[in-house]
């Protein structure tokens, strides 16, 4: 097997580039679908609305309303972004046949995706917050957001997709083993759902539960980053960064191996 | 010289799970699998020279893809050697696909949305082009391919013809000594096919590449080769010259005649009715002993003739006549 991590900028730039060029070719598709956001928005805004009048605070564990939204804003703005999903474009390269030019050039598999993903998903993520932002500030009103809020937001944003790729290439090589990924993928969604703070802010758990939720990975996605930008504490910060570079080493690992296991099991459809 | 492919006793074997019919066979399935071994490849021994036109042909199924899966590395065999260009493709891929390229006829390559100029951009870098040379190697191909129209146009916008040509590109700007070329021109038109056969020609003649072709138009390989090798079953069962497996295995033409006038009284001594309905009649020839051009004469002389099509056999006739050869 010849080496997983050749690293050679400009070419993954460049691989970055046309996915952008291409995530980009629909642009009203991609405006249309960011857009829902505010459906979203308004609705979690009547929901957290009521659930806060009815408890009688202003505040649960540190958050008001207007924060709430904001943190789900970001944290569902951050997630679509990656749709398509990576596990549904390996899982169909596998099953089509297309891994036949993807694995025969000269450069790394994984790196190939990372930097195709990480190119598409930018002008989506772009239009996801942008839209996000003026929908938020018009349902939920505006809340005081830091520089260094927005900057350590930023890096654990990019950790975040880094690790939502590597787990979503873990799951999507599974289709070199199994006939269907997609039991896998629910998995995964669902880990998300529960843990990623995608529906309720971690914030709100229960002490206890939050500890527990705060070190699965679900919660190093997006919610960390989110978390971050609205309520910036250094502490959290680095506790955030730290549990997410764990898992991200952990899971490079992991994608590297079953990428090597993979390969020897390589039986290309069609062919 | 020493060959720039050398294939000994190579094997590809893959395990289908197998599926029952019926709920209860289903449900006992699921926990006592059953797998049928798959002989894609059985112990193929074969070696191409540098420059050569190979036809590596067989009906679907045969091995085909799967040896040139192998060949580039993609897939790792069961058992036996591969050298290509020196290297071992199964454990130096990425090394080894500096040197080469490959097309297959029925996966793109280029991005679908984008037009073709920047999946060459792209391919640039990945490939580690300088960019001089890249720019002076594209002018050479889209001069030659006559692609300049086609540079700006999403691939989605293209021809199958067209796309091929800008595929076929694509694989080319490394500069590969072997190209490994898939059905090429699978799905194509007359025209296109054409077209793409002369691409292959030229690439061989002006540039010396390799040319590793699989195909199951018999058309290909009349047109294109000067060795033949006929797989079926993962086995060679065929390896000579080109010539040879026309002389002896491609004798026979399909000609398809639509005429203006009803064909019920159609008399031709010397070929044989595969199909006839009112205004179209299909005769296949030995061209040994009846030429088209007899065919058409008497067509011509007794009917309006609307259109006329010449089908090669298909290759399910040609390995069928390998097999009753008597020196198999």
């Amino acid at each position: 097997m010849t080496k997983v991590l050749t690293v050679s900028v400009p070419k993954y730039w460049e691989v970055a580039k046309v996915n952008f060029s291409n995530s980009t070719t629909y642009l009203t598709n991609v405006l249309a679908r960011s857009a829902t956001v505010v459906i979203r928005i308004w609705i979690f805004t009547q929901l957290y609305r009521v659930t806060y009048a009815v408890s009688g605070s202003h505040v649960i564990g540190g958050m008001t309303v207007s924060m709430v939204i904001w943190t789900l804003m970001f944290t569902q703005g951050f997630q679509t972004a990656t749709r398509p999903g990576v596990i549904r474009l390996i899982d169909e390269e596998v099953k089509s046949g297309n891994l036949a030019y993807s694995l025969n050039r000269p450069y790394s598999y994984l790196l190939f995706h990372y930097f195709s993903h990480l190119g598409r998903l930018v002008p989506i993520l772009f239009a996801n917050i942008v839209i996000g932002i003026l929908a938020t500030v018009v349902l939920a009103g505006p809340i005081n957001i830091t520089g260094i809020g927005i900057l350590a937001g930023i890096i654990l944003l990019f950790f975040g997709y880094t690790l939502d790729f590597l787990i979503s290439f873990m799951v999507g090589l599974t289709a070199f083993w199994v006939e269907d990924t997609s039991a896998f993928n629910w998995i995964y969604q669902k880990g998300q759902m529960v843990f990623g703070g995608n529906i309720l802010p971690l914030a709100l758990f229960p002490p206890g539960l939050r500890a527990i939720a705060e070190l699965t990975p679900f919660s190093q996605l997006f919610y960390g980053s989110a978390q971050t930008i609205v309520n910036f504490t250094m502490g959290n910060f680095l506790k955030f960064l730290s549990v997410q570079l764990f898992w991200v080493v952990i899971f490079a690992m992991l994608a590297v191996y079953l990428f090597r296991k993979g390969g020897r099991n390589v039986s290309i459809n069609g062919g | 010289m020493d060959p720039i492919i050398t294939v000994k006793n190579l094997a590809k074997t893959f395990s289908l799970k197998q599926k029952p019919a019926g709920f209860t066979a289903g449900l006992k399935s699921v926990f006592n699998p059953q797998y049928k071994e798959i002989k894609a490849v059985d112990k193929i021994n074969f070696t191409v020279e540098s420059g050569e036109i190979l036809a590596f042909i067989g009906p679907n199924g045969a091995g085909k893809s799967t040896t040139i899966k192998i060949l580039t590395g993609i897939l790792y065999p069961t058992s036996g050697k591969v050298n290509v260009l020196g290297f071992d493709p199964s454990n130096e891929r990425q090394k080894l696909a500096f040197h080469i390229g490959s097309v297959f006829g029925q996966k793109p390559q280029l991005w679908y949305h984008l037009p073709p100029i920047d999946t060459y951009n792209l391919f640039s870098k990945i490939y580690e082009l300088n960019s001089n040379d890249y720019q002076n190697r594209l002018n050479f191909l889209v001069d030659s391919f006559e692609i300049t129209e086609l540079l700006k146009t999403p691939v989605r916008k293209l021809s199958l013809g067209q796309r091929m040509r800008c595929e076929i590109v694509a694989s080319l700007l490394h500069r590969p000594k072997v190209i490994f070329l898939d059905e090429p021109t699978i799905g194509l038109d007359v025209v296109a096919k054409r077209q793409i056969r002369e691409v292959i020609k030229f690439l061989n003649e002006k540039e010396g590449v390799t040319i590793f072709l699989t195909s199951h138009d018999a058309g290909d390989i009349e047109a294109l080769s000067e060795r033949s090798i006929v797989i079926n079953f993962g086995r060679i069962i065929f390896d000579d010259t080109t010539e040879k497996l026309k002389k002896n295995y491609i004798k026979s033409k399909i000609v398809e005649l639509i005429t203006e006038n009803p064909t019920k009284d159609f008399k031709f001594v010397g070929g044989k009715i595969v199909e006839q309905t009112k205004y179209a009649i299909k005769v296949e020839l030995d061209t040994g002993v009846s030429p088209i051009k007899k065919l058409l004469n008497y067509a011509v002389k007794n009917y309006d003739i609307k259109d006329i099509n010449i089908f090669d056999p298909p290759m399910e006739e040609i390995i069928a006549a390998i097999y009753e050869a008597p020196n198999v």
